[in-house]
């Protein structure tokens, strides 16, 4: 994939989140002009990024919105929940193309059809509210539509015969033998009236690159739609040119290559008769029987034409002037006694016999145009040619030079100054690879961990070489290492911090959607989104917070009748609060729904077997409440789309607990339920306890060690083959980290005869770990087991410290489970 | 630029981009006596099309290229 595409995918991945934002938004503040005019130009955006590639089923249907988006700008059209949900579909629409354009190469033709009902149901929108059609709907639309595909002309001509009389006239007679003889044929000629809007060459387009290169192309020609300005109000930029062609190329061709524009293109089918009945300019009908000379004759004889015709418009200041009059009349009366026309040779004589007097050309142009008229003039020079009827009697002198307003360099000025609102402005943010993010972070930690050797080079220069100046330039030289380092820690750091938005942004939109599937009413509150978190974190984030809320919807929230029995609003909050707390990110989701009956949950649980008859009796309401955390518990008596599949809560907690976070639920009944989840803000920088055992060091992430204490030999008891110990009033449960390890050797006490206990934590309970010495603590940059190693579940990792040893972190959970 | 200016004629050459329309209207802005040499132009852009075809300034010299000139021909050809 192109670098170019690729962007355009992350940048349309970021547009279309905002549209839906905006959407959501307006559906509150319909009248918010800022608002609309922020989402018209988000959605303009898109459409424009969009046709820098080959995507035209994405490009019609933005274009549609687009349409759609102005016309709700400029107030024509009114904004409306039906209007929100046509353009929400729109933006999912593009953004599963955008999936498939990453996905697969190409897009498959199969949307087209999906792409061109989305753009109709779209401008069906525009066509329903404007007060003056009357038609609602989509059904005009869709007949709008129809008509242009299928090639009818908007102003209802349709028919092959109406058009013929009026345009095919410009058509030159040996083009339309030639398409005559096609169509006889069999071929279908068309008659193409291609429209390019006005702004066409803001994006790109070159209507009359497009016409040269049609398919099949027979004849062609451009007029303008409006008669031309004067010079001071000519925009250079706004194509104002009608292209009328004659094609020989099939339909479904002509289609597909006039697919970005098909709105501005018509087809007509000609009807061999259509072709040959219509009358000629003069009144003639068409002569289908070929003229006297042949192809390559007829063509000389017309090039030939057009330099006599070219000679007549040459200026008339030459001396030789009256001479250049006579050879143009020998040679037109040549050429008309080469082709046969020997009766038209008194005419020319008769306008050269004039031209001679007047001593102007007029005469002759004017013969010109009426007997020999080159191919494709087209009707409208009817003006320029009655100005050389008047010349040609006399009454008007020539005129070479065009009329032109004199006052336009006041004018280009702002047209030249329009190119300054083009410049482009540098931005500020950069879009970076993670993967670039993560290599230098990796690269940072490096620098720290060879930075930590310094000051063991500085002693070995001390003690082993013996030059105590260098071990203290070292030194410092080492501190001023170490600054530059940390902070360059810290700056990676805050690269890779994310605000909670990130995640938090899908939500309204999640529970918008969900709440009207159920028939709920929810109203969603976002607190706190741009508390910021590790990136890690924020995505580890954002599966667990989505069953969260999924739950609290589906489970948690009644419907509006219910609600307002029990006597509460209608509408039921739901509020997603973030907020930091030294160094854990807090997000809390409190609904105020129905609450967790405590009983049922028990039942359920001891009914699927996930809690046996004694903890049934004894177990209190908020612990049972957090039953709902077991795996395997679901209290949904119908499986639904949304949650209840019986995999809810129990993966909120496995992965928060994946990155070291907790859970924690309280429900009252009949009031709601308020989770609380907290999570480490970064994972990069991890504090260990290192331990020693065995002669081996380990590290223990320290948020799992609740304290280091030295317990007596003496204490220890044992209970069955368990080891046991009384610590603060509380049994404790010791494990030999040797015994867990494999390690055949036994904990090693001090010389008091104490034994070191590292008291960590273990689900809700204290566990007591047995190792030979505690060491200090670290910080250090975790790198996860890969490779091989990856299935040594009972360490989370490896950490390369100062000296160049390596230190393995052992993972307490896994171990003891 | 693909349109080259000398005194009161302009050479069109190879394919005249959509940029050159502002400039050859600023041209051809009181040059009564402007021509248009179109002999070594393979393609212009609509836009450029729709200048000459307003301001009708006269072609000297009609495109090499047969075909750009039995396109050009009757819509630019000045009576």
């Amino acid at each position: 994939m192109n670098p170019l595409l690729e962007q355009f995918l992350s940048e349309a991945r970021d547009l279309l989140q905002s549209i839906g934002e905006k959407l959501m938004q307006l559906e509150d503040s319909p009248g918010d002009a800022e608002r609309m005019t922020a989402l018209f130009r988000m959605v303009h955006t898109l459409k424009g990024n969009s046709g820098l590639f080959d995507f035209p089923e994405m490009t019609r249907v933005l274009h549609a919105a687009e349409d759609l988006m102005d016309g709700v700008r400029q107030g024509r059209v009114s904004y409306s929940k039906e209007l929100a949900d046509a353009l929400l579909d729109s933006m999912d629409f593009v953004g599963r193309l955008c999936d498939e354009i990453e996905a697969p190469p190409t897009v498959p033709s199969s949307h087209a059809e999906q792409s061109a009902n989305l753009a109709t149901s779209l401008r069906g929108l525009i066509v329903g509210s404007e007060p003056d059609t009357g038609k609602v709907g989509a059904g005009a639309a869709r007949a709008v539509a129809a008509r242009s595909l299928s090639g009818a002309a908007p102003g209802g001509v349709g028919s092959a015969g109406a058009l013929a009389g009026s345009l095919l006239l410009a058509i030159p007679d040996s083009v339309r033998r030639e398409a005559h003889r096609q169509a006889c044929d069999g071929v279908v000629v068309h008659w193409l009236e291609y429209s390019p809007k006005d702004d066409c060459f803001f994006q790109g387009e070159d209507p009359f690159f497009q016409e040269r290169s049609t398919p099949g192309l027979l004849w062609g020609t451009a007029h303008p739609r409006e008669p031309w300005p004067a010079l001071a109000e000519l925009d250079a930029y706004r194509c104002v040119l009608t292209f009328n062609m004659l094609t020989s190329a099939p339909r479904a061709e002509l289609e597909s290559y006039f697919r970005y524009m098909p709105e501005q293109v018509r087809f007509v089918a000609l009807s061999p008769d259509a072709l040959a009945t219509s009358v000629h300019a003069t009144g003639r009908p068409l002569e289908l029987i070929e003229p006297t000379l042949a192809q390559d004759e007829s063509e000389a004889l017309e090039a030939i034409v057009a330099i006599q015709r070219h000679v007549l418009t040459l200026p008339i200041s030459a001396r030789w002037h009256l001479g250049r009059l006579e050879a143009v009349a020998a040679s037109l009366s040549s050429c008309l006694g080469a082709s046969g026309d020997h009766a038209a040779i008194s005419g020319l004589e008769a306008a050269a016999a004039q031209a001679r007097e007047t001593g102007r050309a007029a005469p002759l142009l004017l013969w010109l145009d009426d007997n020999l008229r080159p191919r494709g003039r087209a009707t409208g020079t009817r003006a320029t040619e009655a100005g050389l009827r008047a010349e040609a009697s006399g009454l008007v002198s020539p005129v070479h030079e065009p009329p032109r307003a004199a006052a336009v360099d006041v004018d280009m000025e702002p047209k030249f100054g329009r190119r300054a609102e083009d410049a482009i402005t540098a931005t500020k943010s950069l879009k970076v690879d993670q993967t670039k993010i993560d290599r230098l972070m990796n690269l940072i930690g490096e620098i720290v961990v060879s930075k930590n050797a310094l000051p063991y080079l500085a002693a070995r220069a001390d003690t082993v070489f013996g030059v105590r100046d260098l071990s203290r330039e070292i030194t410092a030289q080492y501190a001023v290492i170490n600054r530059i380092a940390e902070e360059m820690q810290d700056a990676i750091m805050q690269v890779r911090m994310m605000p909670v938005s990130f995640v938090l942004q899908r939500f309204p939109r999640l529970v918008r959607d969900t709440s009207r599937k159920l028939g709920k009413e929810v109203n969603l509150v976002l607190q706190g989104e741009d508390t910021e978190a590790d990136k890690n974190i924020i995505e580890a984030l954002g599966d667990p917070l989505l069953h969260v809320v999924r739950n609290s919807l589906d489970h948690g929230f009644e419907l509006p009748d219910v609600r307002r029995a029990a006597g509460k609003s209608q509408t039921g909050t739901l509020t997603i609060r973030a907020s930091q707390e030294s160094d854990r990110v807090i997000i809390e989701i409190t609904d105020d729904g129905k609450g967790i009956d405590p009983a049922v949950v028990k039942l359920k649980a001891y009914q699927k077997g996930l809690i046996d008859e004694a903890t049934l009796e004894r177990i209190g309401d908020q612990d049972a409440a957090n039953l709902v955390f077991l795996p395997g518990f679901s209290t949904a008596d119908v499986v639904s789309e949304l949650s209840g599949r019986g995999v809810g809560m129990d993966v909120v907690k496995t992965a928060v607990e994946k990155v070291n976070g907790t859970v924690t639920l309280t429900s009252e009944k009949g009031k709601g339920t308020h989770i609380r989840l907290a999570l480490p803000l970064s994972m990069a920088v991890t504090n260990v306890m290192i331990v020693e055992t065995d002669g081996q060091t380990f590290g223990v992430p320290m948020e799992s060690v609740v304290e280091t204490v030295r317990v007596p030999e003496s204490a220890i008891r044992t209970i069955e083959a368990s080891r046991a110990a009384v610590l603060r009033g509380r049994i404790v449960p010791l494990k030999s980290v040797n015994e867990l390890l494999g390690l055949a050797a036994l904990p090693k006490p001090n010389a008091e005869g104490e034994l070191a206990v590292l008291v960590v934590r273990f689900g809700g309970e204290s566990v007591g770990l047995l190792v030979d010495e505690f060491r200090e603590t670290a910080e250090i940059l975790l790198k996860p087991m890969t490779g091989v190693l990856a299935g040594l579940s009972g360490y989370s990792g490896s950490a390369l410290m100062g000296d160049g040893s390596v230190l393995m972190v052992l993972n307490a959970k896994e171990m003891l489970s | 630029m693909t349109i080259e200016y000398r005194d009161d004629e302009a050479r069109f050459r190879d394919i005249v981009s959509v940029e050159a329309a502002e400039g050859l209207i600023a041209w051809l802005e009181g040059r009564s006596r402007a021509t248009v040499d179109l002999s070594e132009c393979t393609h212009l852009h609509t836009a450029n099309l729709q200048v000459l075809m307003a301001l009708q300034p006269r072609v000297r010299v009609w495109p090499m290229d047969t075909e750009l000139a039995a396109w050009l021909m009757p819509i630019l050809a000045k009576s």
